[in-house]
C-alpha cells in the first residue's frame, strides 16, 4: 500500500528526517573518532612521552588553572542564588533542607554541568579553533611528514588534559558554591552554622561524589572530542573555521546535557 | 596518477634515487611535479604502480608503518608552514624531541649547531608570525635536517630565497648529504643553478612523463 502525502506535509517531514539522519551519522563519525583517539593513544603509548606529558601539563594549565577565577565567580554566584531563592524555605523547614538542596542541585546536577559548559565555552572553543587553523594551513600534514601521528601529538594530550581539569574544576566548583551558599545562609538567616555543616555532611554520600566526578570525566572526554573532531575536519579556507567552532559548541552542549540526564536517570530514578 | 576527470596527470614514471644521489626534476610552473614529490614522500599512493621507499613497498602499508618510513624522509613543500602557536625552537626540535623522547634542554644542546648554522639562534623564542619569510623557509629545512633523514625531497627550494640564501641552503644540505650519504630529490625550474653549481642529474617532466 502506498501512502501519498501532500508536499506541505512531506517536505517538512523530509527535512526533519534528513536532520535526524545527519545527526545520527555525525554521532557515529564522532564515536569513530573517539575510538581512533583511544586506539592511537594505546598504540603510541611509548612514543614521545616527555613531549606529550609536557602538552598535557600545558592543557591542564590552560583549562584547569587559568579558568579557576571564572569557575570561582560562577560557583559563588550559583551558591548565593540558590540560597537567595530558597531562604524563605530554609527558615521554615530548617537545616536539613540545606543539605538536600546543596546535594541535589550542586553536587548531583549543576556542579558538573556548569563546569562542563564553562570548559566547553573556554577551552573547547580554543581547541576547535586551534585545530581548525592547523588543519586548514596544513600544519598537521607537516607533523605527519616528521613521522608523528597528528592524532597522538595533538589530540591525546588535549583529551587527557581537559578530562583531568574537568574533574578538578568540578571539585573546586562544588566546594566554592557550598562555601558561598553557607556564607550567605549565615548572613541572611538565623540558622546555626554547626547544624548546617552537620546536615551537609550527612546528606552528601560517596555515591553523589562518585556520580559527579564520573559525569565530569565523561564531560571532559565529550568536550574535547567534539572540539577536536570539528577542528580536524575544518578544510579549505580559514572561513570554514568559525562555523565549525559554532557547531562544536552546540553539539558539545547537547551532548553534555543529554548525558547528564541519562546518568541522573540511571542513578537516581 | 589520475585527476578528477580521469585524465592522467602523471604516467609511465620510473625513477630511482639511491643513497648519495642528487636528482632534479625540471618542473615548469603549474606542472604536476608536486604530486610526484608527494608520492615519493609517501604522502599519498599512486593510482597504479608501486612506490618503494627504504626497501619497502609503501602503497599498501598501514598508516602506522608509513609513519616509520616518513620519519626518514625529509620533505619540504613550497607552501609548508611551521606550527603557528609554537616557538621556532619548539617547531625545529619537535620531531627530535618526539622520536628520541628527550627533554627541552637535551634538544637545545642537540639543535644548537643547526640553529647556529642556519642563523636562527636570534629567533628561537619567536612565533612563526614574527619571523621573516626567508628565515621561516630556513627553519623548515632545518626542522627536516635535524631529524637526520635518509632521503631529502624539496619542492622548489629557490622559492622565497635570494640567490645567496639559496647557495647557503644548498651548501648546508649538500654538506649533510656528504656526511650522511642521503639521497636528494629536488623539483625546481632553475635548472642551470643546480646543474652548474652542484652537478644534479636532471629529469624533465613534460606532459606528465619523465625523461632524462
Amino acid at each position: 500500500m502506498r501512502i501519498f502525502l501532500s508536499p506541505l506535509v512531506a517536505q517538512p517531514l523530509g527535512a526533519i528526517g534528513r536532520y535526524f539522519l545527519e545527526m545520527i551519522s555525525e554521532g557515529f563519525r564522532m564515536a569513530g573518532f573517539l575510538y581512533i583517539i583511544f586506539s592511537v593513544a594505546w598504540r603510541h603509548r611509548k612514543d614521545g612521552r616527555k613531549i606529550i606529558f609536557q602538552d598535557v601539563i600545558s592543557q591542564i594549565y590552560f583549562t584547569g588553572v587559568q579558568s579557576i577565577p571564572l569557575v570561582f565567580l560562577v560557583a559563588l554566584l550559583l551558591g548565593g542564588l540558590l540560597i537567595i531563592q530558597s531562604a524563605e524555605y530554609l527558615t521554615s523547614v530548617g537545616e536539613e533542607f540545606f543539605g538536600t538542596l546543596v546535594n541535589v542541585i550542586i553536587i548531583r546536577e549543576l556542579g558538573s554541568l556548569l563546569t562542563a559548559i564553562i570548559v566547553l565555552l573556554r577551552s573547547g572553543a580554543a581547541v576547535a579553533t586551534e585545530m581548525g587553523y592547523m588543519a586548514v594551513l596544513k600544519e598537521t600534514k607537516g607533523i605527519e611528514m616528521m613521522g608523528i601521528n597528528p592524532v597522538h601529538y595533538l589530540a591525546v594530550p588535549r583529551v587527557i588534559g581537559i578530562s583531568i581539569s574537568m574533574i578538578c574544576l568540578f571539585v573546586c566548583f562544588s566546594i566554592i558554591s557550598i562555601l558561598g551558599g553557607m556564607l550567605l545562609t549565615w548572613m541572611i538567616t538565623n540558622l546555626e552554622m554547626t547544624n548546617l555543616i552537620k546536615e551537609l555532611s550527612q546528606s552528601i554520600g560517596a555515591i553523589d561524589l562518585f556520580v559527579g566526578m564520573t559525569k565530569s570525566l565523561f564531560f571532559g572526554i565529550f568536550v574535547s572530542i567534539v572540539s577536536l573532531y570539528h577542528g580536524f575536519n575544518a578544510a579549505g579556507a580559514l572561513t570554514s573555521i568559525p562555523p565549525r567552532v559554532s557547531k562544536a559548541m552546540v553539539e558539545g552542549l547537547i551532548l553534555c546535557i543529554s548525558f547528564s540526564a541519562i546518568i541522573s536517570a540511571l542513578f537516581y530514578l | 596518477m589520475d585527476s578528477d576527470n580521469n585524465s592522467r596527470i602523471l604516467h609511465n614514471i620510473s625513477m630511482e634515487i639511491k643513497a648519495g644521489e642528487k636528482k632534479l626534476i625540471h618542473a615548469m610552473p603549474y606542472s604536476p611535479a608536486v604530486h610526484l614529490l608527494r608520492i615519493c614522500a609517501t604522502m599519498y599512493p599512486p593510482t597504479s604502480g608501486t612506490v618503494t621507499s627504504l626497501g619497502r613497498i609503501t602503497n599498501e602499508m598501514s598508516f602506522r608503518n608509513l609513519l616509520l618510513i616518513k620519519r626518514y624522509i625529509g620533505f619540504v613543500e613550497r607552501v609548508s608552514s611551521l606550527i603557528s602557536n609554537k616557538s621556532l625552537f619548539e617547531n625545529v626540535t619537535l620531531g627530535l624531541r618526539y622520536h628520541n623522547n628527550i627533554s627541552i634542554n637535551e634538544a637545545r644542546r642537540h639543535a644548537h649547531t643547526f640553529l647556529l648554522h642556519f642563523n636562527l639562534l636570534r629567533n628561537i623564542n619567536d612565533r612563526p608570525a614574527q619571523i621573516p619569510p626567508e628565515k621561516l623557509r630556513m627553519a623548515l629545512f632545518c626542522r627536516e635536517l635535524i631529524l637526520a633523514p635518509n632521503l631529502m625531497i624539496l619542492e622548489k627550494p629557490s622559492y622565497g630565497l635570494s640567490r645567496d640564501e639559496l647557495k647557503f641552503l644548498m651548501e648546508a644540505i649538500l654538506d649533510y648529504q656528504t656526511k650522511s650519504n642521503c639521497g636528494l630529490l629536488i623539483s625546481d625550474d632553475d635548472v642551470d643553478f643546480f646543474t652548474e653549481n652542484y652537478g644534479f642529474f636532471v629529469y624533465d617532466l613534460k606532459n606528465g612523463c619523465l625523461s632524462n
